[in-house]
Parts: C-alpha cells; structure tokens; sequence
C-alpha cells in the first residue's frame, strides 16, 4: 500500500500528557494510514504506553488533538474509542478464562436472541466462526478459553476487537508470550488485516519483528517522537540508535573507590524454570554488577533468585569460597547477607499505610526486641538513621510511607534494606518512576555502599543507568545470558542490541 | 516535596507536633458521648450508675468476642465462625461442670476447645489457603451441628450456678466480666502495639507480598491470629455462661454480625492493616448503649436490629467514601 496517497485515518497531532510536574509526551504526532501496520518503538518509560492509552480512549491528553478520517473527535472511554472504530488489543490478557471462545466474543454485546427472547446459541456460534474465518483461523468456539494456547487466546481477543468493524487496530507487544511459530501465526493474520484496509498500530520491544511486518517505524524516546521512517529506508542499527540515542549523561557519580581484589558473589548456573536458566557471573567486593534485558527476559528473576525470593532449582550461589544458596526464601537469603530490593513500591517492596519507621524495621524485628516487647526506642533510632542518612524528607518517621513522594519513598525502600547491613545488595529498578532528583541521590547512595566495599547487583531497564554505574553488565535475552559486557567499553547499542535482537538460529523461548 | 539533593534542611522535625487528630476513634468517641447526653435528656434512667452498668456488663461478651474478630481482620481475613466458637467454649463448660470437673479444668477445656477449632480455621485459611470466609462459613456449621449433636440439643444451666462471680459484681462496682474485657483490651493492644505478632499481623493486613519479601512467616502469622482470635471467642463463652441461665450450641450464633460490625464500626479497614483496639472498644460501647437506649424508648424489639445494621452500614459506606482517591 502506498502510503503516500491515502488519507490518513487517525491523525495524532502534538499530543502531551503530564502526571505531576514529569511530562511523559510532549507534542508527539502520529499518523496512520489505511492498509498499514504502524509501528511504535522505544524503551521502557518512553512514552508508548501512554500514547496508546490516549488513542484507545483510557485516559485523556493534556493538549494536542485527534481527528479520524480528518475530522477532530475526542474519546470519552475505550468503549466510545471502540465504536469509533479503534480498537486496543492490550499486553495483558482480558477474557473470561472460564467462557467459550463464544461468549468471549460476544462481551459487551447483544448476544443473538431466538423468537422467545433467549439467546440463539447455534447463531452466535456462526457468527463467532464467521469472525474467526475472516482472520483464517479455526477455533471450536464451544471450548472455554482456558484450554487454548496463549497464541490462540491473543487471536481470539484480536477477533473480539475486529467484531466491532474497527478501522485501526492498536496491538500492544502483542507477541511477548508467544514463540516464533506463534508469532508467524499473528503476523498471518495481520497482513491480511492490512490487505482489508485496517491501520494498525503495532507497539513492540522486538526489532526484527518490526523490520519483518512493518510499513513505518515512530520512535519515541523520553516523551518524544524523535523519528517516523519508512521500513525500507532504516535498519535495526539506526531504530536501536534512535531509541537509546541520547549520550550517557555526566550526572552519574563517579567511581570514587577502587573495586577490590576479592570475589565477594559467585553465582553459577543458576536456574529458575520459566523465568531464566544458566546464569554464571562473579561480582568483586566494591564493584557494581549491572543486569539488563527487556521485561519479560530473566532480567528481574535473576536478581530475585540471588535474594532467595525466586526458587531457583539448580545452580549455587557462592559467597568467599562458601556456598550460601540458592536461598529458599527471603529469610534465608538475608541469613546469607543477601539483601534484595524488590522494584515496586506499592507491590513487593512498602507497607504505604503503615509508619516509615515499621517499615524500615520490618526484616529487623527478630532482633529488636526486649523480652516479648519491640524494642520501639531501638526501632525509631534505627529509622531515624536510615531517613538521615538517606537523606529521606519527612516530618516524622512515624509518618505513614503513602504520604511520601514517590522518590522518599524509594529511598525508604532502600534504608528499609541497606539498614539490615547486607554484603551483597540486590538492586532491581532501584529508581523506576522516581523524579531526576531523586535518581541521581539514589546514584550517589549506591555508589557509596559500592565505595564502602559492597558487592551489588543492579538491574535495570535502563541502559543509561547501567552504563552510568556499574562496571560490568550481564545481558538477559529470553531467559538465557547472552553476554557480559564491560560497561567502560559499550554503548548503548551494543547492549541493547544484544538485548533485543537474536544473533544465532535460536527460537525465541520466553 | 523538596527533592534537591544539596537541601540540607533539617530531615525530621525533632518532636511529631502534638496534635489532636480527627480520626475514626475520636469521631466515635464523640458520637458515644452526644448520643449519651441525647438519650440521657430524653430518659434520665439512660445515666443513671445502674444502667451504665447493665451496658457494660452486657457489652464484655461482645466486647471480648469483637477483640478477637478484630485481630482476624487487621489480617485481611474474616472469621465468621467466632458465634460458634463462643458456643463451643460455653458447652464444652457447661458439659464439663454437670459431669463434676472442677471449675478451672472445666473453664480451661472450654477455652482449650476454642483452640482447637481455631486452629483449624487457621490451618484451613493460612495453610491450605482457602479464603478464610469459605472457610469459617463452613466450620461455623460444622461446630455448631457437632456441640447440636454432642448435647443432644440439651440445655445447662450449670455455668451460671458454679460461676456466679465473674457476672456478680465485684470490688469496684461492676461485675468481673467487665474488668476481664478491659484488661484482655489491654492485652490485645499490648499485643497489636508492641509486640512483633502484633506488627506482623498488621503487615501481612496491608501487603501480604511485601511482608512476605521482608521476611515475615505468613503462614505462622495467619494460623496463629485464629488461634488467638478463638481463644478470646472461649474466653467471651466462659463469660456468656456465666451470665445467662441456660446454655445451649446456639449460644453464639447471634453474635457474628454484632462482632464484624463492631469491630468495622470502630474504624477497622475491613480490607486489612489498620485499627486500633480502642476503636473497637467503643464500637462495642456505642453498639450497646444504642440497644440499650432503643430499650429505654420502647423500640419495638424488631427495629432494634434493623436499626444497628443501618447504623454499620452508614459507618462503612462513611469509610468506604472516604478512602476512595480523589
């Protein structure tokens, strides 16, 4: 289809969005067309997920307009968005496991009634292998969803979205749990989506997807549409380039010990099925020991099962010549001096309603104690010197953590852990969704702990960070190591090209 | 909030500034003490010594019993087999003193009994994992039909013979049962405030994941709160034996709903992680009191109930508004 000369059918014009003071989009434009598959590109926290929150109609934009078919409209939900004819396929699933195929796809629809005002099963079925005919798929519409593949159930939830007539169809990563076959599969079905005139958006991490599908590629980076390309006019090289393009910023702490002598963890072949397998690497004492990879890839499992929060089934965790895992279970990773810092604030890692100070002394309350009593002098002196040291801004510790800015809180998370005084400190997303003030005094506080002679693990999503602090880098690719690099000497796109992109046979086995 | 990193400001403030906070426990105090001057000015009789007694003697069987439902749902869980706990406790009692037990053993057996059953709603929800109103909805039956069928539907009025004391007044003019439900609130805020069960329950309340990533034995804490929150159920048996002249398996049914909503009516999220003991406390007060006074005005006895579950009802649509985000 030749772009050029059709009439757009969803204009994206200087789009903005803002939480707070942080802009996550600011005047990001879009066009797509029909007949082509559109797709969207970027690292995590770029902006794409927000951007397709605001073309399905889930949230509102701060400025900027929309117009279909040249003419300005405004979503007021996803079900308007819907019935304007676009419809969202998102990352997580949304079906009733439990209904048929059928009733999955008659959702929010009048099903088709008899004479006697029941539903007419036998016609709603027809109808259900006539929407799955037009996308070349053979399904037994009776089954319950739960019985089919993740492949099929991605499928079937596209057919939910086209029932409605939609001219643009925006799929979110849609291929994350699906395997190569799978994924050949969907893009069957995309192109005869394409061929029948529908735009479709297609957001993915996976480049070679991309350059496979593709009509265009947009590639937003920090909140910013930086470029729009035809596929045939880049290459993988130039959309990594793009996505991570910015130059390492200087405001990264330098190191300002030197790394010591000593081994301080050894982690070899460790394993977690479903997660990641075959995971060897050794950190000094002092030194900071990136992970990276996409979500999905055995980047956070591997930082979990150090910790003793995942259970890994086979490798060892070593310790100065001393085997102290794999830990089963938080409890005994912190035995080992193991502490790990989970990533989500409201998830894994806080109590929100309850005190600071109940939070920092949480993994501690075994020893804080007098007789049967906590020892409650003990426990706000200990809070109170993990909120100075860190620097945490609060009026009291015993101020609940929920009414803390998202940075405090972070840093609340860390004092939580670094107060149990561990050797090794696991970092996952340390600063994810923290302001850049915030970031750059949890960078300094890592790099202190480091200088102080601590071993620490650091995963991240973003490769700036672990360019910026860690000396060396394991990189996750669908659930195996596929290398570990010297941070001194890469870049951001070696890293996230070994990140995203397959360089041997491999099928991709997430 | 500042997020520069070179503010060297003072980090906390030395002294939390004294204040007096407006929260759910001070509003229901309020409450308690308008509606006790409303009544009192309507029917004089409502302040007099005599029936401010009667209310707190007839409020130490709810009282003790909404202690333990409250430690139940600090967790996030919700017991609703505590009625037949309480039932359990009081026939095993009764049972015990018509066969000739001395008083101790037979009040110990009693409360042993409720152990026992709460274990096994501890085990069911904690261990096995069965979300705990499924689970106590079921025991709730089972022990109800298994005292039914132990007693042969037969009713004591032993307790009430061999333990007058502890409902007959005592030395500051109110009955022992009263000073047994001040001093286990006592007690249980000890437990909640300072011990580390007590944080741990609340922790596992607020974010089981996250308690469980700090290290806290979820499993240990759930089996135990049951356990515990059964104990006080015998323990509310012993005393309704005590006062009431006749004793049967039923004994208990009635109070699950006045329990739950006591204990939500003093400010408990039902959801889990927050409350305070002495919110419960009034809770039970303010209920009674409200029976009582409907009494004074000649309430028909079928407004009565209807009337304290409006009142419950108003109490946590209160609280459900207002922790909606803005």
């Amino acid at each position: 289809m030749n772009v050029a000369f059709s009439k757009p059918l969803l204009e994206a014009h200087d789009v903005s969005k803002s939480y707070g003071p942080v802009w996550v989009l600011s005047g990001v434009s879009m066009t797509v067309h029909p007949g082509e598959v559109h797709a969207l590109i970027g690292e995590n926290g770029a902006g794409k997920s927000t951007l397709i929150r605001i073309l399905s109609g889930l949230i509102g934009s701060d400025g900027g307009t929309l117009k279909m078919r040249g003419e300005h409209v405004a979503l007021s939900s996803p079900h308007d968005a819907l019935l304007r004819g676009i419809g969202t396929v998102h990352q997580e699933f949304n079906q009733c496991p439990q209904l048929s195929v059928t009733e999955n796809l008659f959702l929010g629809r009048p099903l088709p009634k008899t004479r006697f005002g029941l539903v007419d099963w036998g016609r709603a079925e027809n109808e259900a292998n006539g929407i799955l005919d037009t996308l070349g798929v053979t399904i037994d519409v009776r089954r319950p969803i739960s019985d089919l593949s993740t492949a099929t159930c991605k499928l079937v939830e596209i057919a939910r979205v086209l029932v409605h007539n939609s001219d643009i169809l925006i799929l979110d990563e849609p291929t994350a749990a699906l395997d190569m076959e799978e994924s050949d599969r969907l893009f069957d079905v995309i192109d005869r989506l394409r061929q029948r005139g529908v735009g479709v958006v297609y957001v993915s991490h996976r480049l070679q997807e991309v350059e496979q599908i593709a009509d265009r590629v947009s590639v937003l980076r920090d909140g910013e549409m930086v470029a729009t390309r035809r596929r045939e006019d880049t290459t993988i090289d130039e959309m990594v380039a793009l996505m991570v393009g910015r130059p390492v910023s200087t405001v990264y702490p330098t190191r300002t010990a030197p790394m010591g002598e000593e081994v301080g963890l050894e982690v070899r072949d460790l394993t977690v099925p479903g997660h990641f397998a075959g995971v060897s690497f050794s950190v000094r004492e002092g030194e900071v020991f990136g992970i990276a990879g996409l979500d999905g890839s055995g980047r956070s499992g591997v930082a979990q099962a150090i910790g003793g929060g995942l259970r890994a089934t086979s490798g060892s965790v070593w310790r100065a010549e001393r085997q102290v895992g794999p830990a089963n279970g938080v409890l005994e990773g912190m035995k080992a001096g193991i502490a790990y810092v989970p990533p989500d604030r409201q998830g894994l890692g806080l109590h929100l309603s309850m005190a600071i100070s109940h939070n920092i002394a949480m993994p501690q309350l075994r020893s804080l104690r007098h007789g049967p009593f906590l020892d409650r002098g003990g426990e706000t002196a200990l809070a109170e010197k993990g909120v100075a040291s860190l620097q945490i801004r609060c009026e009291s510790v015993r101020q609940p953590c929920a009414s803390l800015s998202g940075g405090n809180q972070q840093k609340v998370l860390l004092a939580k852990w670094i107060s149990t005084e561990p050797e090794v400190l696991v970092l996952d997303e340390p600063t994810r969704g923290v302001d850049v003030g915030a970031k750059a005094e949890i960078h300094k506080i890592i790099r202190d702990l480091a200088a102080n002679g601590l071993v620490t693990v650091l995963a991240s999503s973003e490769l700036p960070e672990l360019l910026g602090m860690c000396d060396r880098i394991l990189v996750m690719r669908a659930g195996e190591p596929a290398g570990i690099f010297d941070a001194a000497t890469s870049t951001a796109e070696t890293i996230g090209r070994a990140a995203a992109v397959h360089t041997s046979d491999g099928g991709d086995a997430s | 909030m500042n997020t520069s990193p070179s503010a060297a400001s003072p980090v906390i403030a030395r002294r939390p500034r004294l204040r007096f906070r407006l929260s759910r426990e001070n509003t229901l105090v309020a409450v308690l003490i308008v509606f006790s001057i409303l009544v009192g000015a309507v029917r004089p009789t409502f302040l007099t010594w005599t029936n401010v007694s009667l209310i707190l003697a007839a409020s130490a069987v709810l009282g003790v019993a909404a202690l333990g439902e409250f430690l139940v749902i600090v967790t996030g869980a919700i017991d609703i087999s505590i009625g037949a706990i309480v039932g359990i406790s009081a026939v095993t009692l009764s049972y015990c003193l018509q066969a000739g037990v001395p008083t101790v053993v037979s009040v110990l057996l009693g409360l042993a009994a409720a152990v026992i059953a709460g274990a096994i709603n501890g085990v069911l929800a904690g261990w096995v994992k069965i979300p705990s109103i499924v689970v106590t909805l079921a025991t709730a039956s089972i022990f109800l039909w298994v005292m039914q069928a132990f007693t042969g539907g037969h009713i004591s009025s032993a307790a009430r013979k061999s333990l007058p004391w502890l409902s007959e007044r005592g030395a500051v003019g109110v009955p022992l049962s009263v000073l047994v439900f001040v001093g286990l609130a006592v007690l249980v805020s000890f437990l909640m405030y300072r011990t580390r069960f007590g944080r741990d329950m609340y922790a596992v309340g607020d974010n089981e994941a996250a308690a469980r990533v700090a290290g806290v034995v979820v499993v240990r804490v759930r089996i135990l709160t049951f356990v515990v929150a059964a104990l006080l159920a015998g323990v509310a048996g012993v005393i309704a034996a005590s006062q009431l002249a006749y004793v049967t398996a039923t004994t208990g049914t009635g109070l699950v709903f006045l329990t739950i909503g006591a204990v939500v009516l003093g400010g408990t999220n039902l959801f889990g992680g927050s409350g305070r003991v002495r919110g419960v406390v009034t809770g039970v007060l303010l209920l009674y009191a409200i029976y009582n006074a409907m009494v004074l005005l000649r309430v028909a006895a079928a407004w009565q109930d209807a009337v304290a579950g409006l009142l419950i009802l108003v109490a946590v649509i209160i609280d459900t508004l207002g922790r909606r985000p803005k």
